[in-house]
């Protein structure tokens, strides 16, 4: 009966609100693997399925379950495949892995066409402003990803975990997978296609305060 | 992709021509892009003497040299000369080619072994200082052969061991920099060799940490044993000397701890990129397909569970809080027979009470204790000023010799007896 170990009760929190639980997390990680059928079990009555990604860590699918999901935002899901395509940039191993949020702004400034920028991050905004309201918002999404596990953010610094890897997902397929594919995404890694045809009240935004 | 006729297995021969071309085309007085063969003919004969091989046989081996080095895309042919007579053909290195080269001169670079040498050599000094320090008849002696020794090889170890940490820390610093253009080239041979290298610096760094502690721990006693023949002997300049030495040697092992660490990570860094993104996808399509993801508005995201924060209903939280004591006038027609002592009154009034007692031949902490809380002073508050009075009372006499026995001062105060009797 693991239900009434502590450390049951401390990744359930994190998997209901959509967090990610990787090696980083050695103690979390190891229980989870090693009771991976009791929690499959336990999340079934939700109509929940706990996944254990190809890259190794663990998140809880709840679409179409009794547990409320929600859609990531553009800017988030912009940002996270933004970071997940640094991470593969061989001179991320010259500092450990750690990106500077500062650097990571001066990419995305250089790397991002201007109009995908504003389109992106501060679609409200005449072009003349929208440069404050994207850092900004770099910032809102910033602490999002760290919320759910995706990066782990210090200060001004931030490095990706394993999970940053779910934002490759489609280009694993060139970006275009065929429909078979596509039901597979869908299914089993949680991906919308088409997020504008979501329902807003599904999108639920708020980053709140750092952890 | 690699094609089937690529293949980079070089042999030690192969390497050191490589970085002999390369040093000879950045060492002329013009800097050229391609050597010629009769160029590199002489350099191969070059080798073949430090081999101790007959230089005749160097024409074969520089020709197997060139094929594998031409099949491993390190160096090319340059020019259409080749065409009309091999003999003109000039090759030239690749992109590849340089790397490597860089890095076997990197790497050849980073040792150890300085750091060893030292550290041995400053523990056979230390031991010829203890054999002196055994020999020593008088104070002059221990200062000439012992103090002025100790403070000479102190001075050694850290000038060399501070140099040579810095040049280690230099050359670290030049692969951590030179790994990533290593990691860009899509040949599988830059990353096996990648990989060989790295696994060549951990390892040093590895010695490197258990020569460190061995050595120190074996100078840490010696060190022990020439301060305790100065200490049996009395002189007393030994000891400082040899606690310097102490602390730095410590410095040295924080140093090395440290850097194990530090390049441990780096290390783990580099093997988690070749695992993660090297190996799963070489020729780089998730790679760019993430580059032209990103020039667009996301047209996908991922849905995730979002349950809410549980929420701690108002009720409940009523419940917890402890019920508010209901407003109560105070008694007028009621008054305590004993006298309220202000808290900061009682710390006089314990030292008065004392007083009274040892005028009469002898004062009990007890009884001071059972009179201050009888007067009014509340039990916490005498407990609070116990320690001074304890001073205060072994000022005025001396301490009674009897075993002290537990006596209770109040229902909820215990005290060990304390008797000061006068001179």
């Amino acid at each position: 009966m693991i239900y009434l170990d502590p450390r049951f009760a401390q990744t359930d929190i994190v998997l209901r609100r959509g967090g990610h639980i990787t090696r980083v997390d050695y103690a979390d990680y190891q229980f989870i693997a090693e009771n991976f059928d009791e929690y499959e079990l336990f999340y079934q009555n939700y109509g929940c399925r706990l996944v254990q990604h190809p890259d190794g860590f663990f998140f809880l699918l709840a679409k179409g379950g009794k547990v409320p999901v929600r859609l990531l935002p553009k800017s988030a899901m912009h940002l996270g495949m933004f970071i997940a395509l640094k991470t593969r940039d061989p001179e991320i191993t010259r500092s450990n892995n750690r990106i500077t949020v500062d650097a990571l702004l001066r990419d995305l400034e250089t790397t991002v066409p201007a109009d995908t920028l504003q389109a992106t991050y501060a679609p409200k905004q005449r072009e003349a402003s929208s440069g404050a309201k994207v850092v900004e918002e770099v910032g809102r999404c910033l602490r999002l990803l760290h919320q759910l596990g995706f990066i782990e953010l210090n200060g001004d610094a931030l490095v990706a975990r394993d999970a940053i890897r779910r934002f490759e997902d489609l280009a694993r397929h060139g970006n275009e997978p065929d429909e078979i594919n596509r039901l597979a995404l869908e299914v089993q890694r949680g991906v919308v296609f088409d997020p504008a045809e979501a329902s807003d009240d599904e999108v639920n935004d708020d980053a709140g305060p750092d952890k | 992709m690699l094609s089937a006729d690529v293949g980079l297995e070089l042999q030690p021969r192969d390497l050191a021509l490589l970085v002999l071309l390369a040093t000879e085309m950045k060492a002329r007085s013009l800097p050229t892009l391609s050597l010629r063969v009769d160029e590199i003919r002489i350099l191969s004969r070059r080798i073949s003497a430090l081999e101790g091989r007959d230089p005749a046989a160097s024409e074969k081996l520089m020709t197997e040299s060139l094929n594998r080095l031409i099949r491993g895309e390190a160096i090319v042919t340059a020019g259409m000369s080749r065409l009309r007579n091999p003999e003109d053909a000039e090759y030239a290195l690749t992109a590849l080619g340089e790397s490597i080269t860089e890095w076997h001169v990197a790497r050849a670079r980073f040792s150890g072994e300085p750091l060893e040498a030292i550290l041995r050599a400053f523990n056979a000094q230390l031991v010829s200082v203890l054999d002196a320090a055994r020999r020593c008849t008088g104070p002059e002696h221990w200062r000439r052969d012992v103090v002025v020794p100790l403070q000479a090889v102190a001075a050694e170890l850290i000038t060399g061991v501070q140099r040579h940490q810095r040049a280690l820390d230099r050359e670290h610093e030049r692969i951590r920099l030179f790994v990533p253009s290593m990691l860009q080239e899509s040949s599988e041979a830059s990353i096996l060799e990648c990989e060989r290298v790295l696994e060549g610096v951990i390892q040093t760094v590895r010695d490197l940490f258990d020569v460190t502690l061995s050595t120190a721990t074996a100078a840490f006693g010696v060190l022990q044993s020439i301060g305790e023949a100065s200490e049996m002997a009395g002189v007393a300049e030994v000891l400082p000397v040899c606690q310097e030495i102490e602390r730095r040697l410590e410095s040295v092992v924080d140093w090395t701890t440290q850097r194990q660490q530090q390049w441990g990570a780096h290390y783990d860094v580099v093997h988690a990129f070749m695992r993660t993104v090297i190996r799963v996808d070489r020729s780089r399509k998730i790679t760019e397909a993430l580059k032209r993801a990103v020039a667009d508005v996301p047209a996908w995201t991922i849905c995730l569970a979002s349950e809410p924060p549980m929420l701690q209903m108002r009720d409940l939280r009523t419940e917890q809080r402890s019920p508010k004591r209901a407003l109560v006038r105070e008694r007028s027609d009621h008054s305590d027979q004993a006298e309220e002592v202000a808290p900061e009154m009682l710390a006089q009034k314990l030292k008065q009470l004392a007083d009274e007692a040892f005028a009469g031949g002898s004062a009990r902490w007890t009884e001071i204790a059972v009179a201050a809380v009888a007067g009014g002073g509340s039990t916490p508050e005498v407990v609070r000023r116990l320690p001074a009075l304890m001073t205060y009372m072994i000022q005025l006499g001396r301490v009674s010799p009897e075993a002290p026995e537990l006596l209770k001062v109040s229902p909820t105060l215990e005290l060990q007896e304390l008797e000061v009797r006068q001179r």
